[in-house]
């Protein structure tokens, strides 16, 4: 009798112990999706900071940010599920990483800065963002 | 005749009675705290997760106030000077142009945010305290001071900032 007590708390407690650890690796993911969120967000708010501030000329389409200096033009844009900047001088380089996904990347020109929002996705988590970034004064 | 009878062994091996009941309540305790350990070490990280996205968040809403005076500095000089913000207006697109609005708690997601436009005092082309004597309100530099509060009313954060008009 005392055998099949303890097997069966024996078997609960495996249950438990199994739903829980598998639960807390859920979460784990989840916290490290969100971290990689974050790092990502914080990466291209300053990565779009940096060129806007740098640009002379804007040319503002719904996906597409064209900014023109002296001597190159940057174009940032999404290509699928990637944010792509690309520079006439120095080449294409890839904002985010391959764990990030885009589903949104929009530009609004304003009279003297740029309204950028964006969705970055990873596994279930999204960070959606919207901000603004004024030009220089000249 | 004497009978020398061999001790019983009770050593771990030849002990057949398997796991008493004890034995599985110490493994279930044990595994049980491990277990609290583990729960409360997964919750405080979400707790801290998602403090760093309110962080985040509230940093970069904050920042746009900033941005929205620095391009109201070269776009629009009189909507910044003249809107009366001094206790605290809203930013807000009107036509592909920013505007400040009176009086204004701006809530996003779960923030409140203002902008405050304030005088600003020179004395001798140095920025001053508007009470020191000979201070002359100054027409071409603002203070702008964006806050943003937690709607939970614990944290709240503040950047500064002056503009010009050349």
């Amino acid at each position: 009798m005392e055998t099949v007590v303890a097997l069966g708390i024996g078997l609960l407690a495996t249950t438990m112990i199994f739903y829980i650890f598998t639960l807390g690796l859920k979460n784990i993911q989840t916290i490290k999706n969100t971290e990689s969120l974050h790092s990502n967000a914080n990466f291209l708010l300053n990565t779009f900071t940096y060129w806007i501030k740098q640009g002379e000329t804007f040319t503002v389409s719904p996906n597409t940010l064209e900014i023109g200096m002296h001597d190159s033009t940057t174009t940032i844009t999404s290509n699928g599920k990637k944010i792509i900047l690309n520079n006439t001088i120095s080449g294409i380089a890839y904002l985010t990483d391959d764990s990030i996904g885009t589903t949104s990347l929009n530009f609004k020109g304003m009279a003297k800065s740029i309204q950028i929002g964006f969705i970055l996705e990873a596994g279930e988590e999204k960070f959606l963002a919207t901000t603004t970034i004024a030009q220089r004064s000249i | 005749m004497i009978h020398f009878c061999k001790p019983k062994k009770s050593s771990f091996f030849s002990n057949n009675k398997g796991f008493s009941i004890i034995e599985a309540i110490v493994g279930i305790t044990l595994a049980a705290l491990l277990l609290v350990a583990f729960t409360a070490l997964i919750s405080q990280t979400i707790k801290i997760n998602h403090a760093n996205k309110s962080g985040l968040k509230a940093t970069m809403y904050l920042q746009e106030l900033i941005e929205i005076a620095k391009d109201l500095e070269q776009s629009n000089w009189i909507e910044l000077s003249t809107t009366t913000c001094a206790s605290g207006c809203s930013a807000n697109i009107d036509a592909n142009e920013w505007k400040l609005t009176n009086p204004g708690d701006q809530n996003l997601e779960n923030f409140t945010r203002n902008i405050f436009v304030n005088q600003v005092c020179r004395l001798s082309g140095e920025i001053v305290d508007c009470s020191v004597g000979g201070a002359e309100v100054s027409t071409n530099t603002k203070k702008v001071i964006a806050t943003i509060k937690w709607n939970d009313g614990v944290n709240s954060s503040i950047l500064e900032t002056y503009v010009y008009t050349y």
